[in-house]
């Protein structure tokens, strides 16, 4: 039976908040106890998963071939040999292949939706050489950790934007979502650049011009403010930010 | 569903549905994991193509945990190569009996990132506060997606879904404290002070919102490991 104060010391164990004289003492309660070691490997699973939680970013690819360099790797590096399915592993196989037939048409759509927002800054790009055209992704806020997904392209010469959202949700009846330009110049005043619409699906798109110009964009953001009352300065909770 | 904002009312989890039972989303966890295990016992055995190919599989949610938890993407390249360095040293303590890759790789990368933030004696709060504290992530996710592989994509944007809706429901005290201490790699003492809470309240909301998660997460937790448990240790158990 493993009572509260245990269940406290596994959870503070898998977060790795224990002091380190705490830790040794649960270790070696844990050590002695099968049903609360069981209890102290599954919450430091759930735990893990948190990291799934931080903002999407994949490293750069030069840290690839500096680890494999490091470790002794011959480089390039192949895939790992195949080996050759058994009967034993046949309905394993099968499960799997038909886990990531799914899971591709989800990334398959997701692909297609950020490669055509690359394919369309290309366009832009070629439209105007002279243009600075940068892709921003909004990631939410992590304290909010609002679903849904906004990228917008910037057009720094011709001080114009385009956002997309996808599966935001629907505001509240009076609320909606409003995008704001923070320059770096003065972070304290953002700039007003228009409600974003959104659908009863939270899909919306917005082709933006700030209310004032921005020479050097630090971030774009997100908040959630009252309708009917377009604010001058942000009021509500900033929801997504893309620096 | 509970408020977002509301105290301790919320009594404690009962067994969720998915703690018993095998859903597809847990059989297709399941067949992940074990592929990392063979590939880390195949890493283990020295086998650069492997560890290569384990790499791919885990390095897009280990650097953007380290970025989140650093704040700094110049310092989090040095702690990611740092990491994945270590993982390959130490391939052959990697005991599949007692936890997953995964997890095991995350509590690597959490202590050398918070080995780091100590080195350098600060600790930013990059989860909690305002558009300036919030880190670069945002900015380098650009550059990201030019390299994403769809069906990996797929994979971290279906499993940080989960994980964020259920997280999104607890209230939002317990996951303060929970966020807290998992990206700052704070204390439950530097929690509680932090947030001005008696330490034993943030003890209480740590152990209801962890639970809670884990209760809610098809196939991690019970799921998993009893799965482990029952088929007797898969390849990259070590003894």
């Amino acid at each position: 039976m493993i009572d509260e104060h245990q269940q406290e010391q596994a959870a503070l164990h898998a977060l790795g908040a224990l002091t380190p004289a705490e830790t040794a003492a649960f270790e070696r309660e844990a050590a002695a106890n099968p049903e609360l070691a069981r209890l102290a490997d599954d919450l430091r699973e759930t735990a893990a998963a948190l990291a799934h939680t931080a903002p999407p970013v994949t490293p750069p690819a030069h840290l690839r071939a500096a680890v494999l360099e490091t470790i002794g790797a011959p480089i390039p590096f192949g895939v790992a040999p195949r080996a050759p399915a058994t009967n034993a592993h046949a309905a394993a196989i099968w499960l799997q292949s038909a886990a990531v037939a799914a899971l591709l048409i989800l990334g398959g759509w997701l692909w297609t939706d950020r490669q055509r927002l690359l394919h369309e800054n290309e366009e832009l790009r070629a439209a105007d050489t002279l243009a600075q055209i940068q892709l921003r992704i909004l990631t939410a806020t992590p304290d909010r950790t609002t679903p849904g997904d906004a990228a917008l392209l910037w057009n720094a010469a011709r001080q114009e934007g385009r956002i997309e959202t996808r599966r935001l949700p629907v505001p509240d009846k009076g609320k909606s979502y409003q995008l704001w330009v923070i320059d770096a110049a003065q972070k304290d005043h953002p700039i007003n650049a228009g409600v974003v619409p959104i659908d009863d699906r939270g899909a919306g798109e917005l082709r933006f011009h700030p209310a004032r110009p921005s020479a050097h964009p630090a971030a774009f953001a997100i908040s959630l403010e009252p309708s009917a009352d377009p604010a001058l300065a942000p009021q509500g909770p900033v929801l997504f930010v893309a620096q | 569903m509970p408020s977002p904002n509301s105290e301790e009312v919320v009594p404690d989890a009962p067994a969720s549905p998915a703690a018993g039972l095998r859903t597809p989303a847990a059989s297709a966890a399941e067949d992940i994991a074990a592929q990392d295990r063979r590939l880390m016992a195949a890493a283990a055995d020295g086998d650069h193509a492997a560890f290569a190919k384990l790499y791919d599989r885990l390095a897009g949610p280990i650097f953007s945990l380290v970025l989140r938890m650093v704040g700094d993407h110049a310092e989090a390249e040095d702690v990611f190569q740092e990491i994945f360095v270590r993982l390959w040293k130490s391939a052959p303590n990697y005991d599949g009996a007692q936890s997953s890759v995964f997890s095991w790789v995350v509590t690597i990368a959490r202590g050398k990132a918070i080995d780091h933030l100590r080195s350098r004696g600060r600790r930013r709060q990059t989860f909690t506060e305002s558009v300036d504290e919030f880190p670069e992530a945002a900015a380098a996710s650009a550059s990201a997606i030019e390299v994403t592989d769809a069906a990996l994509l797929a994979q971290h944007h279906e499993e940080a879904g989960l994980v964020r809706r259920v997280l999104t429901e607890l209230p939002g005290e317990q996951r303060e404290s929970i966020e807290l201490a998992f990206f700052g790699g704070l204390s439950h003492h530097e929690i509680s002070a932090r947030l001005q809470q008696p330490l034993g309240t943030v003890k209480a909301r740590i152990r209801r919102g962890l639970l809670r998660l884990r209760d809610h997460l098809p196939g991690r937790g019970l799921g998993i490991r009893q799965a482990e448990r029952e088929s007797g240790k898969e390849a990259g158990s070590r003894p």
